[in-house]
């Protein structure tokens, strides 16, 4: 019993042959045809005495293959046949049989010849009760030396095998036929890290995924009940719990008879190959999923022209859902298409983008239009592209196109709303000029004609006061003289509103003023006014850029307030400085008067805006406003800070001249 | 009044001008009797003759053309009816006898357009009428005495 394994499978026409044979004796018919059968039957028959174990009868075949005559096996037991067994432990074989337990009895013999060689034979023992009530042992042989000799070959070849899978670099195994596996090449326990006991029988299991585990059962059972070539990849886990992908491959290994007898099968690892497949799919996915989705077409072409592939916004932007066949090649393309410059010219084919670029120009926002020919489509688009060559004079050309209609549409709008905006500000400029003329003419008018009046008014009441004096009562000659304040003041209030008006309607002038010459100078117009007030001037020597006449305005407006609403101090006190800044300088007029409340800043700049009633403090209401105005006029600013009850000062600021460098500032504090 | 025109312009000088008349072109005619007032005021030597527009103005220098009395200064209104005192100032100086005639612009407009214009059609002075009679007063004193009394004309001669 050396290769119980084997024994398992041996072949059910040989078993059969020995049963049937068993069965003619059985039956008792051991004379006649019967007897011609045993004589005649390739089997070895032996029949032995049950008590002195003698032979009774040996069958010619058994006679031949022995090399005794049967007169000399009448002599002779089992035991003078097989060296291998000692009476005691023969009989302790044959014991079954006679108690009954066992029918059969199966053993493999190596017996010896009369030459002393030796053959294998496997043998059938059972009890066997003659014609007359004798019983005797029958055993039925069988010459197994061919299938020894093929065991052997196979065990050779299974080694060799094992020799040959454990030199291959892929893990390797021999199955059952039912799948359970016997044997694993040295590489599968390095792999694993198991042991020979965990992968016994199914312990392979251990190694797969549960999950793709009935997967895998599924496709071996199949090739199993197929006895087809068993070829399928999974993962199996590592010695480091980690799985890699194995590409599996098991074949039938047959008997010579045709019967699988194993499975050798073999597990070659291609995870990092299947891992750089992957990986380059996934690219290649994200790749089309850019390319599909992003808002510039794209059109690839080989180098016959053949356009190769439309993103999806290509294909949008001309009016197709799909690449069909009038957009495989250029020709075709020809024929859908019609591309012109934005000024309307029809391009030749030869001047298409595609070709430009396949002839090895590289195309930055060429911007054309694109019509269809079959319907109504008309894009204004605007390509880019390149080619990519990958040697052997082969490559692909891209193209990127942008669908800029709407941009183009916009830029007209913007273009026409430009167009129109000129014309309406010169429309516009047009009336302004008129107006500003009937400005103009209109302050003529104010300046001419309504002092005439006043002028006939003051100069009759004048008269009237004087050649009708005496006739006239003390009451009468107020009344006339109120008159002539009435006229003063209305006087007065045309000749500043024409001076505001002059100020807004003259074109400034820009000169370098020396500002401590041009104040002291201002100053010497006031002086029959100053009378007892304290005049303090601390103008650095530096020059501004200014209009001296609108300067002029702004300086003596507010020296005119200052000296105003400081009248009624106990000792009036006006302080003019100018200091030079940075680019800038600042002049400031200050006086102790009686200020004003920051609350009405935003009114002291206004037109006939005024805070005081015009008895206390005469005024048109116009003086700061045209301080504001000339300042303005110059580019300079005017500011002011005050307290109700403790003066009030004002700021102007202009731009030093550039002549500012040469002198030198220097206080210069002094009366005048 | 003729003859006066056909005084001997080698006559005094300081004689013969004050009492040639001074024409004043005015159109309004509060203006007109206020300057006459103002003239008498002073007891003005010389007669003052009136134009009450442009057009009298220039038909005044026919006038002149046919023999009448040259006048020593023209007070001369700028806004006029019919024909503008500008217009009127530059026929003067176009004019080739009466051309030197001194003019003496007179008006209550004191826009820079109209100064620069006035001097540039050859004003002699250009003087903005006061609203305040006193001041207009002595405006009309000094231009009488000025024009009338310390200027020397020249003498055109008609044709």
């Amino acid at each position: 019993m050396n290769y119980p394994v084997e024994n398992h499978t041996r072949g059910a026409a040989d078993s059969s042959k020995v049963t049937h044979e068993r069965q003619l004796l059985q039956s008792g018919n051991t004379h006649g045809t019967t007897h011609d059968t045993l004589e005649h039957s390739l089997n070895e028959i032996y029949l032995f005495d049950t008590q002195t174990l003698r032979f009774e009868y040996v069958n010619p075949v058994a006679q031949r293959n022995l090399g005794y005559h049967m007169a000399a096996l009448r002599l002779m037991t089992p035991l003078d046949l097989e060296p291998a067994y000692n009476e005691k432990s023969f009989r302790g074989m044959l014991k079954p049989l006679l108690c009954g337990e066992k029918d059969v009895v199966i053993f493999e013999a190596s017996l010896s010849r009369e030459d002393g060689t030796r053959y294998p034979v496997e043998f059938h023992l059972q009890l066997f009760t003659q014609q007359g009530g004798h019983a005797a042992f029958l055993a039925i042989g069988r010459d197994i030396t061919t299938r020894q000799r093929a065991e052997i070959a196979l065990r050779e070849r299974e080694e060799w095998f094992h020799t040959m899978v454990n030199t291959i670099p892929q893990l390797a195994w021999i199955a059952n036929p039912d799948g359970s596996r016997t044997w694993y090449n040295q590489r599968w326990y390095d792999y694993s890290g198991a042991t020979r006991e965990e992968m016994e029988g199914w312990g392979w299991q251990k190694l797969h995924d549960p999950v793709l585990l009935p997967q895998v059962m599924k496709s071996w059972n199949n090739a199993i009940a197929a006895e087809q070539v068993f070829d399928m990849e999974f993962p199996l886990r590592g010695a480091d719990g980690q799985f890699r992908i194995f590409l599996t491959r098991a074949e039938p290994l047959r008997n010579s008879e045709g019967h699988i007898v194993k499975w050798l099968g073999t597990n070659t690892d291609v995870h990092d190959q299947r891992l750089a497949e992957q990986a380059r799919r996934e690219t290649e996915n994200q790749l089309q999923v850019v390319m599909e989705n992003m808002t510039e077409g794209l059109v690839v072409s080989d180098f016959s022209r053949k356009l190769l592939h439309w993103n999806r916004a290509a294909l949008k932007m001309h009016d197709v859902t799909s690449a069909d066949e009038a957009l495989r090649d250029l020709d075709s393309f020809a024929s859908m298409y019609e591309l012109s410059t934005l000024d309307g010219a029809v391009l030749p084919a030869k001047l298409w983008p595609l070709i430009r670029v396949l002839q090895g120009e590289q195309l930055q926002d060429l911007e054309l239009r694109l019509r269809r020919l079959d319907r109504d489509w008309v894009r204004v688009l605007s390509y880019s592209g390149a080619i990519s060559h990958y040697g052997d004079g082969k490559g692909l050309a891209f193209l990127t196109i942008k669908d800029i209609t709407e941009r183009k549409q916009a830029e007209e709008a913007l273009r026409d709303a430009k167009i129109n905006l000129e014309y309406k500000v010169n429309e516009r400029t047009a009336q302004l000029v008129a107006k500003s003329k009937e400005l103009e003419n209109f302050c003529y008018s104010v300046s001419h004609d309504l002092r005439a009046p006043l002028r006939g008014i003051d100069g009759y009441s004048r008269l009237l006061l004087e050649s009708y004096h005496e006739r006239l009562d003390e009451e009468g000659r107020t009344f006339l003289k109120n008159v002539r304040a009435a006229t003063k003041h209305m006087t007065d209030l045309i000749e500043d509103l024409l001076a505001y008006s002059k100020l807004e309607r003259r074109t400034p002038s820009s000169t370098s003023v020396r500002l401590s010459t041009f104040i002291s100078n201002l100053l010497g117009q006031f002086q029959d006014l100053v009378g007892n007030v304290v005049l303090i001037v601390k103008v650095d020597d530096f020059h501004v850029n200014a209009d001296p006449d609108a300067l002029a305005i702004a300086l003596r407006n507010l020296i005119d307030n200052a000296l105003k609403f400081s009248r009624h101090a106990s000792q009036p006190a006006i302080e003019i400085s100018a200091q030079a800044g940075d680019g800038n300088c600042i002049i400031s007029v200050r006086d102790n008067g009686i200020g004003f409340d920051m609350r009405f800043y935003d009114k002291i700049f206004e037109i006939f805006q005024r805070l005081h009633r015009i008895e206390e403090y005469p005024g048109t209401g116009i003086g700061l406003a045209m301080v504001h105005k000339a300042m303005e006029r110059m580019g300079g600013r005017v500011w002011a800070e005050s307290q109700l009850g403790n003066g009030a000062v004002f700021f102007l600021q202009l731009p030093l001249s550039c002549r500012t460098g040469e002198t030198v500032p220097h206080a210069d504090p002094g009366l005048v | 009044m003729p003859d006066r025109g056909n005084r001997s312009p080698r006559g005094s000088r300081l004689s013969v001008s004050d009492t040639l008349p001074i024409l004043l072109i005015e159109d309004n005619p509060m203006d007109v009797d206020l300057t006459q007032r103002a003239f008498i005021r002073h007891k003005l030597a010389n007669p003052l003759r009136v134009a009450r527009d442009g057009q009298e103005a220039l038909d005044l220098i026919e006038a002149w053309q046919a023999g009448d009395i040259i006048p020593s200064v023209i007070l001369l209104d700028l806004k006029l009816p019919k024909i503008s005192g500008l217009e009127v100032l530059r026929v003067i100086r176009a004019h080739p006898i009466f051309g030197t005639v001194p003019v003496v612009v007179l008006t209550s407009s004191a826009e820079d357009g109209d100064i620069n214009e006035a001097y540039s059609l050859g004003a002699n002075s250009y003087i903005v009428k006061p609203v305040d009679f006193d001041k207009f007063i002595e405006v009309a004193r000094q231009i009488e005495l000025y024009w009338t009394v310390l200027n020397m004309h020249s003498f055109p001669k008609r044709a």
